[in-house]
């Protein structure tokens, strides 16, 4: 069902994304939490997707502006970067398949922060 | 307000609440025309509204006490890819498989199928034979199970957060949304989404308690016992009968659910805490099984139930369910009945007076 809400990408950044940055997992089945992804451990394929496909000129890419108006429990995925006040919040059915692999592809890597 | 610069979509004719309201509860024909209308307004919302599924019930047809429907279930793989539903690997009538995964899904189907036609006479999830589709091994390391309009999906977990997805009662709250889906619906936001959400728990834990046969007070009234990580501090997702008492974890942090309202949680996150204030609903829920005795699938099941098909208000608040329960317990059972009378009880120890 339609929640209302932008889920949109709501914030542009700078061109570089530096050296680490967060995505915090809600929504879901009720369950939330956070992890940090430091690039520089990061394998140089996944580096050079993340450096170009979460570069600010790109983000826009990954909304399909068309969230699936039935969908119930899914994942809202918000990524901040270092140093920066600002935020990109998308929802599961509004991602592209393109962001939620590479979202995929970063679980082993990302370091989960304690509450 | 409109901005003069841009065509004028109907969503500048129409508010949002109504083309929401239309799309979920509007016969065919109005639906066609909001349809159009937004095609020849907005591309990008014509295929919002074509991914939407065909048919919408306001309450699902309940079938008469001599037909016998058959219940079709398909299992997907989904490889662990992004796409749905992924590669057909097991159908109605086939042999289990090797894929415990895919029996769990499978059976778990049919264990809900079970519960609404034998206590409820409806014949799947729109009333209608619905087929029930479910791709299990759902994307990489993924910590969730959805309901998408359409079908179910279940990730394997990240084993660290989540191992096994297609536990029964997690399975039965997800089919149970789309019970709620073709029951008239319940927008997923706020008091409304936390309806929805509730109703999704209490028919995924009858699910369970009518599989195991329990009555309430033998059941755990537990969302997901057994799912969470080996290194998690917790029992399960939620508890209907302790809600806030789930988990107490270093990563998750303690299960936010209330138990009454004056612990009601506003946020906007979580859509407007879907998952947060369902316990108030869930904990009402669980007092009035616990009143009642017996099964609760049976006269606390059955009055939940009627009330999901008579509430008829996508926008249903707390207080306007818990009247509706009552209105419903009054006409099973009559006026002065004891269920009523726990009906009342139940939604006054949650804190809303009914
Ligand atoms: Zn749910």
């Amino acid at each position: 069902m339609e929640s209302g809400r932008n889920y949109g990408i709501n914030t542009m950044y700078s061109s570089s994304i530096g050296s680490t940055f967060t995505i915090k997992f809600s929504g879901g089945m009720g369950i939330s939490y956070k992890g940090s992804v430091d690039l520089s451990a990061l394998p140089q394929d996944l580096y050079e997707d993340v450096q170009t496909k979460l570069s600010e000129k790109n983000l826009s890419k990954f909304s399909r502006e068309n969230r699936n108006q039935y969908i119930t429990d899914s994942v809202i995925y918000e990524l901040q970067y270092k140093d920066s006040d600002n935020k990109f919040t998308i929802e599961e059915s509004q991602a592209s398949d393109d962001f939620l692999e590479l979202i995929d592809s970063l679980r082993p890597y990302l370091n989960l922060e304690l509450k | 307000m409109c901005n003069s610069n841009h065509i004028h979509s109907i969503e500048c004719i129409l508010p949002p609440h109504m083309i929401e309201a239309i799309n979920m509860r509007g016969n065919k024909k109005m639906r066609k025309m909001v349809a159009r209308l937004i095609k020849d307004a907005d591309s990008y919302r014509q295929s919002r509204i074509a991914a939407a599924p065909n048919k919408s019930f306001m309450a699902a047809p309940k079938l008469a006490a001599s037909a016998r429907p058959k219940i079709n279930r398909k299992v997907y793989n989904g490889q662990k890819k992004v796409k749905l539903p992924g590669i057909l690997v097991r159908k109605e009538g086939e042999p289990p498989c090797k894929d415990k995964v895919v029996n769990a899904a499978y059976d778990g189907a049919g264990d809900v199928y079970d519960l609404y036609l034998k206590q409820y006479r409806r014949n799947s999830l729109d009333g209608n034979g619905m087929t029930l589709i479910s791709t299990v091994h759902h994307r990489r390391n993924y910590n969730n199970a959805f309901w998408n309009g359409q079908q179910m999906a279940y990730g394997d977990g990240d084993g660290v957060i989540f191992t096994n997805m297609t536990e029964l009662s997690i399975v039965g709250h997800e089919l149970s949304h789309g019970v709620v889906q073709f029951s008239g619906g319940l927008v997923y936001r706020d008091q409304s989404g936390a309806l929805n959400e509730s109703f999704a728990d209490v028919f995924g834990a009858l699910t369970k308690q009518h599989k195991l046969k329990q009555s309430a007070c033998d059941a755990d009234w537990l969302i997901g016992k057994g799912i969470l990580g080996p290194n998690i501090k917790g029992v399960a997702l939620r508890s209907l009968k302790t809600p806030g008492e789930a988990y107490d974890d270093q990563l998750l942090g303690k299960d936010p659910q209330p138990y009454h309202m004056d612990y009601y949680v506003n946020t906007t996150s979580d859509n407007g805490g879907v998952h947060i204030n369902s316990g108030i609903p869930n904990h009402a829920f669980y007092l009035l099984a616990q009143y009642l005795g017996g099964n609760s699938w049976g006269k606390a099941g059955h009055i939940w139930y009627d009330t999901m098909q008579a509430i008829n208000n996508p926008y249903a608040t707390f207080n306007d369910w818990a009247d509706k329960t009552v209105e419903m317990a009054r006409a099973r059972f009559g006026n002065g009945s004891r269920e009523v009378i726990y009906t009342r009880r139940a939604w006054n120890l949650v804190g809303i007076t009914v």
